[in-house]
């Protein structure tokens, strides 16, 4: 029973890893732009799509599907900002719709292109370790390690060095950032390429999870959304709580027997939480900066 | 001290003590004065005279175009512009009277679909006490999103709102023994009217589009009422309208619950239509369909929202393109309507006719110019919000150095 537990904790660590790139992803842009991204999450199918045209096979070629994949959603995001996103940073609520519908736009066009259902994408390593009685997918441990890695670094970047101090002062107030000489809507245009780094990243890791489909995204971002807001929107560290969090309630959900019910619990869950406490669980360590 | 984090507060958060204007170019008197007389009542708000004169013409064009032989798969796609237009001209109220964006009102539609099908299938029930179920469930689980919307808005409120349209589905997908799972009901009996039989895609083509006459009148009403007035002051300066005694609970619970039972009515005809009901079809992308609805045809207007669903679904079929590229399609257009016209199609059409028939004095008839969009300006408009910022800066100055006298 306990390594029964184990298990799916390790399991479900890994799809959580995925949950805390989207969230991470979706809380350093909306941090610095106040835009809600819900094509996110499509952001991340193009990069599992790239993937599977890179390196459908596997194995070694993975690492060209990743650094594909990256290279691809952080071009991509960089010309969406310059080309939309940036006319509406006055507006962020504007900046939600046009992500509406460029998430149509992408769901729907890699649905026309790729056809509805999903495409396969063999493992990058089909090896699988056990460890204390644990069965560990390489592929699994990839994503764990991937994700804890960037997460790391990202935290580092922005809290150690000048451009992150630069970036966390124009999430502060964007009009001071720009008094004092800080390139805001560059460093705005570099988020959105970190973001789509990130995005790119993550869709390499979900490929490895599951096989892509074109809306594997839109239920993607939802709960990265969920685990943003429980988090503290904005919050790197939150996004990584709150998606441990959800990988722990998912573990006692599905061993309760209650997985089909899963995602109303949750979604259930974070209404009432937002309800009785509208600035989510981690405020406390997002005014200890 | 290394946190990551880019926020330090949420800005979202608490509407209780931030208020969208209450930056130094607004005077608090100005605004009270607003407030009496009327909320921010719209500069140039649509004449009840020119408000009938739409609908009459609405009327003709729809039984005009009914009435003209097209092919039976046009009458079909008609209703399916009437179910739309409906929830979209509730949803558009809420998002531009009230500044509430809903991404709840899909599952909402849902809800009434579902008690539609229920009610028929298993007790037999007639249309009218269907309708009226189907609305009161809709309203029932619409009030309570003014829950949410009390205690947080502007991004918060959109995400908690997906979560929302995500609870409703999973409970439409889960809820076996009411909902037949994902399997879904099927709903082929006829409705009853008065002890008349509705079966034709034409009986509801007309069905509905009464219903959608009644239901824009309403909205007409309820923008002119006090409800209309006291959400119009709530979402331009939620402290000042609840200082001067407005009950943001009651309006949101008001304004929530009509536009839901709107929502569940709409889901009614929708179950008929399709005769077939599944969860998939009451998505979060439903609702995220609604949303493009209402902003591409122009929340503002008495018949944006009508216009919007008949781009939306006419476009596909007109284009010959298959769905996936006809829905991709509209995401372009989309875009390019907020960017470029953040007043919807009615507001360019508007604004293009207006600069052709300026001396003939007919553009009057077309409905009032978005006055307080929450969607993005126009530049001139923007130039002209700043002059009113800067006039009400002067006015606010003005009034704090007479107080300063006396």
């Amino acid at each position: 029973m306990n390594e029964q537990l184990l298990q799916q904790g390790f399991n479900v660590l890994s799809s959580a890893s995925v949950y805390a790139l989207v969230a991470i992803g979706l809380s350093v842009i909306f941090g610095l732009s106040g835009i809600i991204n819900i094509a996110y999450g499509d952001f991340m199918t193009l990069g599992a799509y790239v993937v599977f045209v890179v390196a459908p096979g596997g194995a070694i070629a993975f690492i060209w599907g990743f650094a594909a994949s990256a290279l691809v959603v952080a071009v991509l995001s960089i010309v969406l900002e310059r080309a939309l996103f940036r006319w509406t940073l006055i507006r962020p609520v504007n900046g939600f719709l046009v992500s509406l519908g460029l998430s149509q736009i992408i769901e729907n066009g890699v649905a026309w292109h790729f056809g509805q259902d999903s495409v396969t994408v063999k493992p990058a390593d089909s090896a699988n370790w056990a460890l204390g009685g644990v069965i560990m997918s390489a592929d699994r441990v990839i994503i764990i390690l991937g994700t804890v890695a960037l997460v790391v670094g990202l935290i580092l970047f922005l809290d150690r060095t000048q451009t992150g101090t630069a970036i966390r002062a124009i999430a502060a107030d964007r009009e001071a950032a720009a008094l004092m000489g800080i390139p805001v809507t560059r460093l705005v245009t570099g988020v959105f390429a970190l973001g789509g780094l990130i995005a790119g990243l993550g869709g390499g890791f979900v490929a490895l999870l599951q096989p892509p489909y074109p809306l594997l995204g839109a239920e993607l971002v939802l709960k990265g959304f969920v685990v943003a807001l429980v988090g503290g929107l904005g919050s790197v560290r939150g996004a990584v709580i709150g998606a441990v969090l959800l990988a722990f309630i998912e573990t006692v959900l599905v061993t309760a027997g209650l997985a089909g019910w899963l995602d109303v619990i949750e979604f259930g869950a974070v209404i009432l939480l937002l309800i009785i406490r509208p600035q989510g669980l981690a405020r406390g360590l997002a005014h200890s900066m | 001290m290394p946190t990551g984090n880019l926020r330090r507060g949420n800005a979202d958060v608490a509407p209780a003590v931030r208020s969208r204007d209450s930056g130094p170019g607004s005077s608090l008197l100005t605004s009270l004065n607003r407030i009496r007389r009327g909320g921010s009542a719209p500069s140039g708000e649509t004449s009840w005279g020119a408000t009938i004169a739409q609908l009459v013409v609405l009327t003709m064009v729809a039984v005009v175009f009914a009435a003209s032989g097209v092919p039976a798969q046009y009458i079909t796609l008609g209703v399916t512009v009437f179910i739309y237009a409906i929830l979209a001209s509730a949803i558009a109220l809420l998002y531009h009277d009230g500044g509430l964006l809903s991404v709840a009102h899909g599952g909402l539609w849902g809800i009434g679909a579902y008690a539609a099908a229920v009610l028929v299938t298993k007790y037999n029930w007639q249309l009218v006490p269907v309708i009226l179920a189907a609305a009161l469930a809709a309203g029932i689980v619409g009030m309570s999103l003014a829950s949410i919307s009390t205690r947080v808005a502007g991004s918060y409120f959109i995400i908690i709102l997906f979560a929302v349209s995500e609870v409703i589905y999973g409970v439409m997908i889960n809820w076996n023994a009411v909902t037949n799972g994902a399997e879904g009901i099927v709903l082929a009996t006829p409705a009853s009217l008065f002890g008349y039989q509705i079966s034709s895609n034409m009986q509801w083509y007309y069905v509905s589009l009464i219903t959608l006459l009644l239901v824009l009148l309403l909205l007409q009403v309820i923008k002119r009422s006090q409800l209309g007035q006291h959400l119009r002051a709530i979402r331009d300066s939620r402290p000042l309208a609840m200082s001067v005694g407005i009950s943001v609970a009651r309006v949101h619970m008001a304004s929530f619950a009509i536009t839901g039972a709107m929502a569940g009515i709409s889901g009614v005809y929708w179950a008929y239509l399709e005769k077939y009901v599944v969860p998939s079809q009451f998505s979060a992308t439903a609702s995220i369909s609604f949303v493009v609805v209402v902003l591409l045809g122009g929340s503002a207007y008495l018949l944006g929202p009508l216009l919007g669903a008949v781009v939306v679904i006419f476009l596909p079929s007109l284009l010959h393109l298959s769905p996936l590229l006809a829905d991709a399609l509209i995401g372009v257009i989309f875009i390019a309507v907020i960017l470029l016209f953040p007043e919807g199609v009615v507001g360019l059409v508007t604004w293009s006719l207006r600069l052709l028939m300026a001396r003939t004095g007919i553009g009057r008839w077309l409905g009032p110019p978005a006055s307080k969009t929450p969607a993005s300006k126009t530049p001139a408009s923007a130039a002209r919000d700043t002059q009113e910022a800067i006039r009400r800066a002067d006015e606010g100055r003005q009034a704090e150095e007479e107080l300063r006298e006396t």
